[in-house]
């Protein structure tokens, strides 16, 4: 689920504490939508440049630790207090904190367990802003000594599948009663692919019918029904025509940094590592080369690293290689929505044309336009796709024109237009004789099937054939109030006193006070000094009515300390010290 | 990305260049070296970069590394890491293995022990060795019988051998150079052929060795051929593809040598005589006698040839491969206009023949006025009533033939000859009744094969001189045809299937004019049939080699309408 589709199935008393942030309410005053600002960059931005330290840090951890996967509050909380430098209380206040920021969303399981997660269309952008790489490329002189690794051709993926799609336009793929994809069509798809099964499958990506359909095939289908451009009926899956309108819409590079979004959201969120680098990669600029090692080094895993650049090599957006014995790899398209109309063989910037030439033959440059592509598929026989793609008009080709709705004129014109000459002599009258060999009585009146003149959708986000493991069950949004009563039950029933200052109390008060703390997983402060806090891991009794409290003391620069044990008497003064409430509540959004 | 540079290189190894780019020039010097030229159609020229084309680059003395630099000099899109790659292995392979003679007889000498161990894995190889190389070993004996086995079998590896191993003489022959042709023209070779053939006999003392002269249609092959010939003075086998070819360089070389008719031989289904230069079709060496195989190999061991020139090489049929292999002492000369065979056999022709020696490009010998430029028009002539309901009548086989004999075509050419008036000009025809009834209705003289020698002979001497200034020649007579100051062609009716023969139809109009006036190359198609699809494959073959070509319409209101 994305954030745009999570902010719209918010509670009212998390939308309102939302709401209440003077960045989010400047947004609104200014016209924008909830969930438009809650999937703004810009709003992120903003968030992280006045966030508070804790907050921050929580989502740090979070990105790295469960990535865009839902985590159980209570788990996380374990995990938070074994790792050392959290109480449990901060952290829960920080999840809190999160959440009524409109960065963390929340569910609640059938059995009532609350599950958090940040939306993964969300995760590269808090990535870039809070896990920073700072990796530079390596300057001209280095450029010089990196050794390519050696891979077979590879195209953009875009491009890849724009390819598949126009066949599946062509013949649509036959399912079978079971919904399987039938074996000819998976075997004619699959061959027309440069990208393999194998490599697919290293990634280890589910999907159904796995003895039948190469994986290869599978995200085919599967980015095909994400992006809207594919749909699936009862027996087949063919191509949605207005949708595939919308998708070619765009430069070969809008379109391939678009699809390494899905295929973050779809095939990484589930894993921290993967969507980190997935992420952290997607901001490298295009064309210059990276160490490895500088962009591993905010946290992600090297399985998850060489796991995703093995795709991105796959997928034709990236390539490796050796400088001075280290991995390096540089990106061969821009993967960064910001930054697909710069430079690039297939950037938008720089529209090529295309050329006819006299033998019937049609050179396609990488500049061109996913558009003009898509509609060549449709007029003419592909004959290499390749870096240059080469296409060739011929008799058979123009009945699928005509019957595609494409007069002559028209399509004259057209290949007039985006080849910005006038045809080759020999080329024009080899469309009289065809179209007249045709007939053009015979010319379809509707050009091709209308079944969904509905406007499409302008996010590519439908589901897809690949079942991406341990998806966050996101059906429903957790509904309770964010409250202070609820993240430390009984707070109103101990005197305030206990939380202010520190004072010299009886032995079974301080107990008290003990066990409050433990019961909050929070923090003591044992004595005047401010800032000199023990966190009370049990509560020990020692015979004789006696007790001690077992924990470690708190280190003020990183939160770790040594572990020691109280005695009843060594427990004073003492006070209850809570995450700072006031500050994450100083809008008033936390309620009660 | 560069967009200022003309060059696009695909992940193949396909080189797509754009003529009209102010720096197609420097990428042209970039390319020619290490690849061979695939189609030429409008501005965007293809060419294919093959193990081969970068052998024969190698063979030159064009390096990997400066190759590869030039590629990314010129290179829109950068190159390929697959491309560079290739490139890199495949002319560093070359000169690997080397054949030398040495006084215990034929050796075959490797760079490292390494690479000979390799080849020891290798059955076909290794039954050419006459021992097993010991592990630290870079030579090995070769059988001699088995030089050119070796090289093909190594090359089939992709480990193209250098043959140092040199050449026998051969028998010796007096022949030179005549000052003037019997016909009382000058015989003097073009700077071009002087190139070619110093290339092919190199500058080592024992007279160069074997390889492959690439010069395009039209631009004198056979001079080369004989210039070779004579240069060595030796005895002579030389292999064409049809009987055509064998009367033309029969005639070629009795016109501008000193060789008479004794001494050169013909060797086809009709004539085998053979002589100290001997003229042979590829056919006949290829012709079996029941199980025993070639009925013919003897040619090549009749005489002690020092000599063997392969015309149109890249015809040369599989089993002359096979007896190519074993004359590689004998100094082969492989002459054709591109070294692409449709059934990409271009390795043996580079492994048994030799490596590319000299290529003029098309384009540089249009521009020199070697060849004719050439523009290629479609005409299309419309049916009458009668005519067109008897071609929706017919069956498929009487559909060409109702629609090549279309009655108008007459008119047509009529106003084409009265378009080029005083112009040299032929017309072909495949159906003899079609001609007949055209050369009475435009009293013109016909040629056909069923004409005796001495008629024809006559009427193309006349042509020549300029008394006769139209013919009408039949499919088969105008093979044997040399009618160089033809500059119209109008082919009325053909197979319109074979690009070979379309080749060979544009490449007698491209002889150099006199006048240096440009060739037309016309087609008469009629509309409306599937005489239309036919032309326009054969059009596209046309363009694809770069000629201009473009579709017209027939008009009876043409200046010819009037003529008589």
């Amino acid at each position: 689920m994305n954030a745009r589709e999570c902010a719209a199935g918010l509670p009212d008393s998390v939308r309102r504490a939302i709401e209440s942030d003077p960045a989010v309410r400047r947004r609104r005053e200014g016209g924008m939508e909830l969930e438009q600002i809650l999937s703004s960059s810009e709003w992120a931005a903003e968030w992280a440049s006045r966030a508070d330290r804790l907050l921050k840090e929580a989502l740090r951890r979070i990105m790295l630790r469960y990535g865009a996967s839902a985590f159980e509050e209570e788990k996380s909380e374990e995990e938070a207090i074994r790792d050392g430098r959290w109480t449990g209380a901060e952290w829960r206040v920080a999840l809190a904190g999160l959440r009524l920021a409109g960065v963390l969303f929340a569910v609640r399981k059938p059995w009532g367990d609350r599950l958090y997660y940040v939306p993964a269309d969300m995760a590269a952008i808090w990535q870039r802003l809070l896990l920073p790489t700072g990796a530079e490329p390596l300057n001209l002189q280095e450029t010089g000594e990196v050794a390519a690794g050696a891979y077979p051709f590879r195209l953009p993926l875009s491009l890849e599948l724009l390819s598949v799609w126009a066949d599946i336009r062509r013949t649509a793929v036959a399912l079978t009663a079971k919904g399987a994809v039938s074996k000819p069509s998976a075997a004619k798809i699959g061959s027309a692919m440069r990208l393999t099964a194998e490599e697919v499958e290293a990634f280890g990506l589910a999907h159904a019918h796995r003895d039948q359909l190469p994986a290869s095939v599978a995200l085919a289908l599967d980015l095909g029904l994400r992006t809207g451009v594919l749909s699936r009926r009862e027996r087949e899956i063919s191509v949605s025509f207005a949708r595939a309108d919308v998708w070619m819409n765009r430069s070969v590079q809008a379109a391939d940094a678009e699809l390494h979004r899905l295929a973050m959201c779809a095939y990484a969120a589930h894993d921290p590592g993967r969507l980190m680098a997935a992420s952290a990669v997607s901001g490298c600029r295009a064309f210059s080369w990276y160490r490895d090692r500088d962009i591993v080094r905010i946290g992600i895993a090297p399985g998850a690293w060489e796991a995703w650049l093995h795709l991105l090599v796959a997928f034709g957006w990236a390539e490796r290689g050796i400088y001075r014995g280290e991995a390096v790899f540089r990106l061969l398209t821009e993967l960064s929505d910001e930054r697909t109309r710069t430079s690039g063989p297939y950037a938008a910037a720089t529209e090529e044309r295309v050329a006819v030439m006299p033998d019937g033959e049609i050179y396609v440059p990488p500049g061109v336009g996913m558009q003009v592509r898509w509609r060549l598929e449709s007029v003419c026989e592909r004959v290499t796709a390749d870096r240059l793609f080469v296409y060739r008009l011929s008799a058979p080709s123009i009945r699928r024109a005509c019957a595609g709705g494409w007069r002559e004129p028209e399509l004259r014109e057209y290949l007039e237009e985006v080849s910005g000459s006038e045809l080759p002599g020999p080329v024009r009258e080899a469309l009289r004789d065809w179209y007249r060999t045709n007939g053009q009585d015979r010319i379809a009146e509707s050009p091709e099937p209308e079944e969904d003149s509905l406007p499409p959708a302008q996010d590519f986000s439908g589901s897809g054939w690949i079942c991406a493991a341990a998806a966050p069950p996101l059906d429903r949004q957790d509904e309770e109030p964010v409250s202070a009563a609820g993240l430390f039950p009984g707070l109103t029933d101990i005197p305030p006193i206990w939380l202010r200052k520190p004072g010299s109390y009886h032995a079974t008060t301080r107990r008290e006070l003990v066990r409050r703390a433990l019961g909050w997983r929070t923090a003591l402060q044992v004595g005047e000094e401010e800032g000199r806090l023990f966190v009370p891991e049990a509560l020990e009794t020692a015979g004789g009515g006696k007790w001690r409290v077992r924990g470690r003391w708190r280190n003020a620069a990183d939160g770790e300390g040594e572990p020691d044990a109280l005695p009843a008497e060594r427990c004073s003064p003492l006070m209850i010290v809570l995450p700072d409430l006031e500050r994450l509540t100083a809008s008033g959004r936390l309620e009660g | 990305m560069d967009a200022s540079l003309p060059l696009l290189i695909q992940s193949d190894g396909t080189l797509i260049l754009d003529e009209q780019h102010p720096l197609y020039a420097e990428a042209l010097e970039a390319v020619r070296p290490i690849a061979e030229i695939g189609k030429q159609p409008g501005r965007l020229h293809t060419y294919r970069m093959t193990k081969v084309s970068l052998w024969n680059a190698a063979a030159a003395g064009e390096t990997a590394d400066r190759a590869v630099a030039r590629l990314r000099s010129c290179s829109r899109y950068g190159l390929p890491a697959s491309v560079e790659r290739e490139i890199l292995e495949t002319m560093d392979s070359y000169g690997r293995f080397r054949l030398v003679s040495r006084p215990s007889g034929l050796m075959l000498l490797a760079d490292h022990p390494e690479r000979l161990r390799t080849a020891y894995a290798w059955p076909e190889v290794v039954a050419c060795f006459e021992s097993s190389p010991e592990n630290d070993e870079t030579g090995v004996g070769i059988r001699p019988e088995k030089r050119g086995i070796l090289k093909s079998a190594l090359a089939a590896r992709g480990c193209p051998v250098l043959d140092e191993a040199g050449y026998r003489d051969g028998g010796a022959m007096a022949v030179s150079m005549r000052e003037r042709s019997l016909g009382g023209k000058p015989v003097r070779l073009r700077p071009y052929q002087k190139e070619a053939v110093d290339a092919f006999l190199g500058s080592s003392v024992d007279g160069g060795g074997s390889g492959v002269v690439v010069l395009p249609c039209g631009a004198g092959k056979t001079w080369v051929g004989m210039s070779a010939l004579v240069r060595l003075g030796c005895e002579t086998l030389i292999l064409t593809p049809n009987s055509v070819s064998v009367t033309q360089w029969i005639r070629e070389l009795i016109e501008n040598t000193t060789l008479t008719e004794q001494e050169v031989g013909e060797y086809t289904g009709r004539n085998k005589s053979v002589r100290p230069v001997t003229v042979a079709t590829y056919q006949v060496l290829t012709r079996r006698a029941g199980q025993e195989g070639p009925a013919h190999w003897s040619l090549f061991e009749d005489r002690d040839w020092g000599l063997i020139i392969y015309d149109e090489v890249h015809l040369l049929p599989a089993p002359v491969f096979r007896m190519t292999a074993d004359l590689q002492a004998t100094r082969r000369l492989g002459l054709t206009a591109t070294l692409v065979r449709e059934d990409g056999r271009e390795t043996e022709v580079f492994a048994l023949i030799g490596p590319k020696l000299y290529e003029m490009p098309w384009k540089t010998g249009e521009r020199e006025g070697w060849i004719a430029e050439a523009a290629c028009t479609e005409i299309r002539v419309g049916m009458d009533e009668r005519s067109a309901r008897r071609y929706q009548e017919a069956g498929a086989r009487a559909r060409h033939r109702i629609a090549g004999e279309n009655p108008a075509k007459a008119e047509a050419v009529r106003r084409l000859l009265a378009r080029h008036e005083g112009v040299p000009a032929l017309v072909i025809g495949q159906y003899l009744d079609q001609l007949r009834r055209m050369a009475r209705e435009l009293g013109l003289p016909l040629v056909t094969g069923e004409m005796p020698h001495a008629e024809r002979r006559e009427l193309f001497d006349r042509f020549n001189r300029g008394e006769v200034r139209t013919l009408i020649v039949s499919k088969v007579a105008n093979f044997a045809v040399d009618l160089p100051e033809a500059a119209v062609a109008i082919q009325v009716s053909g197979s319109y299937g074979s690009r070979q023969e379309e080749a060979q139809r544009l490449g007698r109009i491209l002889r150099p004019k006199a006048s240096g006036a440009k060739a037309w190359f016309y087609t008469l198609v009629s509309e409306g049939t599937e005489e239309v699809e036919y032309a326009r494959n054969r059009g596209r073959f046309l363009v694809e080699q770069g000629y201009s070509y473009a579709v017209e319409h027939d008009r009876a209101d043409e200046p010819g309408e009037e003529t008589p």
